[in-house]
């Protein structure tokens, strides 16, 4: 009960916080700046390997949120709301870098998927430079669709690909990634 | 296919991480907002300025169409007002603008409620007609006519006992003596009109030019109806004495 009470309170906090930084009062754009930026710096992250960069990508992030706080209805949560700006600036830092490229084939896509299980042992970081040796097709399909939740189809129109290269551009990364984790606990634990 | 546990584990883990972002990181976004915010402001201010010139501009032009837009005028005026703007443009002074008023209640007592354009002179005329001429000089007005019409009446009376008398001493009339009764009864109308308008004087000049005038035809037609009904009752006691 009291738990719920705390979460009720925080939501006033963040209601209130949000109608004072739509009248741009710098306070109360600074508390939530504080509030949600270490985790967004973190999904910048995903998808962005260079931490300045991300942090940079971040920023444009948050000066949108700001900018058009106005048009956050309040449906859904306002981390949500933030996160897929957050993505979508991302995604677009990648465009212009030209960074992203996507096999054009279509590769036959295995109803066999392994379903193993991440290995305990992994640290984040470890698993984030996993994540960033993958292709840039592949890292952003498979972020965006294993961690963000997005579907096929989101991606598809987000990315500008058809549903079927995201599904074997998801299917290419997750083996990918498997292998390379695989070979990573071979080598740090000699398991397997 | 859905997220697999695999994917689940991945995200697990990477949720759990936190960034720690720069220490000026905010700075620099604050700076980004303050110059953005300035920017919108100048913008709304020139936005407003715009709109203020464009309303000042449509006011001034809305101003000016209505002024010299030309507004019809509805008044009341008798029928024949319209076939005398020509008289009624000269006219300027007091003393003319009461002819006027004594030709229309003359000439027409039907009146009939017309849309006009009266050119601007006009305005003048009417405002002034408004404005100048008084009640009581209309009242004035009004009793001359009323006079000059019960001298028409008292002629016709005069014009018919003669026909009659002359009827009774030769037992026909001819037409050139009823042109004769008819054109002296006129005269003497004429004569007595003058004399009232000019206060008692007549003068010569207007009496000559009086005489030379045709027969009034309005008169003339009262003196042939009072001899009809005159025929008409005498043939009718005829007939009552007969029966």
């Amino acid at each position: 009960m009291t738990s719920f009470l705390k979460v009720i309170q925080l939501h006033k906090n963040e209601a209130t916080l949000i109608q004072r930084a739509i009248k741009h009062n710098r306070e109360a754009q600074q508390l939530l700046y504080a509030q949600y930026a270490p985790k967004m710096l973190s999904v910048c992250r995903y998808y962005i390997s260079d931490l300045q960069y991300a942090e940079d990508v971040m920023l444009r992030g948050f000066f949108k949120v700001f900018a058009h706080l106005k048009s956050f209805k309040g449906e859904g949560s306002f981390e949500g709301w933030i996160r897929k700006i957050m993505v979508r600036e991302s995604i677009n830092y990648l465009r212009k870098q030209k960074l992203v490229e996507f096999a054009i084939e279509d590769v036959e896509i295995k109803t066999e998927i392994s379903d193993d299980t991440l290995e305990v042992g992994i640290e984040v970081e470890q698993l984030q430079q996993l994540i960033d040796e993958l292709p840039e097709g592949y890292k952003m399909v498979f972020i965006m669709y294993a961690i963000e939740g997005y579907k096929h189809q989101e991606i598809a129109t987000l990315l500008k690909i058809s549903v079927s290269t995201s599904k074997s551009q998801l299917f290419k990364a997750r083996k990918l990634l498997q292998e390379r984790i695989k070979h990573l606990n071979k080598t740090s634990y000699g398991t397997n | 296919m859905g997220q697999t546990e695999f994917d689940k584990d991945i995200k697990g883990k990477l949720e759990q991480r936190l960034l720690k972002p720069s220490e000026h990181s905010w700075d620099k976004l604050s700076n980004d907002l303050k110059a953005i915010e300035a920017k919108n402001k100048k913008t709304n201010l020139k936005r407003m300025l715009v709109a203020a010139a464009v309303i000042a501009a449509l006011f001034v032009v809305y101003f000016n169409v209505s002024k010299n837009k030309e507004v019809p005028i509805i008044v009341n005026v008798p029928t024949d007002v319209e076939s005398n703007n020509e008289h009624i443009q000269g006219i300027t002074k007091q003393e003319d603008i009461k002819v006027v008023v004594e030709t229309i209640i003359e000439q027409t007592p039907k009146s009939t409620s017309q849309k006009i354009t009266l050119p601007k002179n006009a305005d003048k005329v009417v405002n002034k007609i408004d404005s100048e001429v008084k009640p009581e000089a209309i009242k004035v007005e009004l009793n001359q006519l009323e006079k000059t019409v019960s001298i028409e009446d008292q002629k016709v009376k005069e014009v018919v006992a003669q026909i009659n008398e002359l009827k009774k001493l030769n037992k026909e009339v001819t037409d050139e003596e009823i042109e004769m009764l008819l054109l002296e009864a006129q005269r003497s109308i004429h004569a007595q009109k003058i004399m009232q308008q000019s206060s008692g004087m007549a003068s010569a000049d207007v009496l000559l030019m009086e005489v030379e005038t045709e027969l009034d035809q309005s008169f003339r037609n009262k003196v042939f109806e009072a001899i009809k009904s005159s025929f008409g009752t005498v043939k009718t006691a005829v007939v009552q004495r007969n029966n």
